[in-house]
């Protein structure tokens, strides 16, 4: 798997670059304006851009016909794929995480048990939807889809920040009932979803013919 | 004697086209040229092998294990060469070394990996998609050579290559027979290479396998008589494999032990063979 995630790096490592110079930029702005705790919410879209770009490269170097005789299985290079996603998500959470602890933020006070699966589930939901709809029309179709997924992220976006009170009472509401469950329930579901994600798409990758 | 490839009755549909049902067995420690002209079925029938496709039918081997059985261990044993190289263009030298060397941990033979890109002279910094055709596929091989794989399954491996990285290919490949435990099989439209390297000829058209045999036999085994259409009457139908006609006679591929010993025959060639009996089966 190493082998699988040092390729996807290094065939990207421009686009990654960037993407860290745009990470870092927008840290500035946001912390400027006092909306750090906006900054996790960037990693919901960055596993979606890289995902469409890994499946682009992949169609265009045909490396999968190069790939699938070699010494992995299919599964793994599934797996490779969505470690990057989780690792990118785990980066998300842990960053509001910190956020959180420091306090600094103005966010909203949540229980770390509930803000770490719900960041996750957030960070990681739409690339669990478009994950398998990648391995099942290819990176072409898988492009129309991105598009439309990003009109979703920003509409999220765009709905969060105009209705931070709402959020808040949704919040005030949550924590009043208990946490401690909620937080279960969210992590269940964290695992649930990433977990069916994967097990899709290995299931249609494993079927495919090259 | 464990065969090397093994193929029982398999059969794929692929639209309009059927691969076999093919059966195939080759031998340890020889060079099987795999001709057929286009859309015959060799690139299927190595993805097949290589399980890029799956048979609708039948069974395949490699060194003994059922493909379908096969573990990333057993992987390792095959190595393979298609006609270009399906690695990311972005890779230069070192990353595509070090890419191979975490996908074949420690099966990988960085010396012997060193050894070839030296022999081939390749650029360290350039990045592959800089390389040319040439380089990619002296590349593509160094990386099929370097995890000890006793297998090689090259699928048109030296189209588009000037004669010079062809003859360079051709002696690699036959350095690699030396061993012979190792076997390969090569499918190529140039067939003066496959001449000069190949123990055995398989052909293959529309699907079918038609014969695989010893390509000395089968050299020795036909001729070329170049008769008029009055003489051609007189040969046993059964010997002629196949037959060009022109307006000064007809010219046929005949096998030699079923027409007269004292008949003038030229030598063939397996490009003769291909074509005589494509044509034929055009007529």
């Amino acid at each position: 798997m190493k082998a699988l995630i040092y390729k996807d790096i290094v065939s990207l490592k421009k686009a990654l670059a960037a993407l860290v110079g745009i990470v870092l930029v927008l840290s500035f702005v946001f912390f400027t304006r006092g909306q750090v705790h906006l900054l996790p919410l960037f990693f919901v879209l960055i596993p979606i851009i890289l995902v469409g770009l890994f499946f682009g490269k992949d169609t265009l170097s045909n490396v999968d016909q190069y790939i699938i005789p070699s010494p992995v299985r299919r599964s793994t290079i599934v797996l490779s794929r969505y470690a990057i996603v989780w690792a990118l998500a785990a980066m998300g959470t842990a960053i509001a995480l910190i956020i959180q602890f420091i306090g600094k933020s103005g966010a909203f006070i949540i229980p770390w048990y509930i803000l770490l699966p719900g960041t996750f589930i957030l960070t990681s939901l739409i690339s669990a939807i478009q994950m398998p709809l990648m391995y099942k029309f290819g990176a072409e179709k898988g492009r129309i889809i991105f598009v439309f997924l990003y009109f979703v992220v920003f509409s999220m976006f765009s709905y969060i920040g105009e209705n931070k009170e709402l959020l808040g009472d949704i919040v005030e509401k949550i924590s009043q009932t208990n946490t401690v469950t909620l937080g279960a329930i969210l992590a269940l579901l964290a695992i649930l979803i990433n977990a069916a994600s994967y097990a899709i798409s290995v299931y249609i990758y494993s079927k495919k013919e090259f | 004697m464990q065969n090397a490839i093994e193929l029982n009755a398999v059969k794929k549909q692929l639209g309009n086209f059927t691969l076999g049902p093919i059966s195939l067995s080759v031998p340890k420690g020889c060079i099987v040229g795999y001709i057929g002209e286009n859309g015959a079925g060799k690139s299927t029938t190595i993805k097949l092998m290589l399980g890029l496709l799956r048979a609708d039918e039948g069974e395949i081997k490699l060194l003994g294990n059922n493909i379908k059985d096969f573990t990333p261990e057993m992987k390792k044993d095959i190595g393979y060469v298609f006609d270009n190289l399906y690695i990311p263009q972005e890779m230069n030298l070192k990353n595509a070394i070090s890419f191979h060397e975490k996908l074949y941990g420690s099966a990988w033979d960085s010396k012997t990996c060193n050894s070839f890109v030296d022999r081939f002279n390749l650029p360290h910094n350039k990045e592959i998609t800089h390389f040319s055709r040439g380089m990619k596929m002296q590349l593509g091989l160094t990386f099929a050579l370097s995890h000890g794989a006793k297998l090689l399954l090259l699928d048109e491996p030296t189209s588009g290559l000037d004669p010079v990285i062809r003859d360079d290919v051709l002696d690699i490949l036959l350095e690699y027979i030396q061993d012979e435990n190792n076997t390969v099989l090569i499918s190529s439209h140039i067939l003066s290479d496959l001449e000069k390297a190949a123990d055995y000829i398989a052909f293959i058209h529309k699907g079918q396998l038609l014969f695989m045999e010893q390509k000395d036999e089968l050299v020795e085994s036909c001729g070329i008589l170049s008769l008029s259409s009055e003489q051609a009457r007189d040969i046993d139908p059964s010997a002629i494999i196949g037959k060009r006609e022109h307006k000064f006679g007809v010219e046929l591929l005949v096998r030699r032990s079923l027409v007269p010993e004292n008949m003038d025959m030229d030598k063939v060639s397996i490009e003769d063979i291909m074509i005589y009996m494509i044509k034929e089966d055009r007529q």
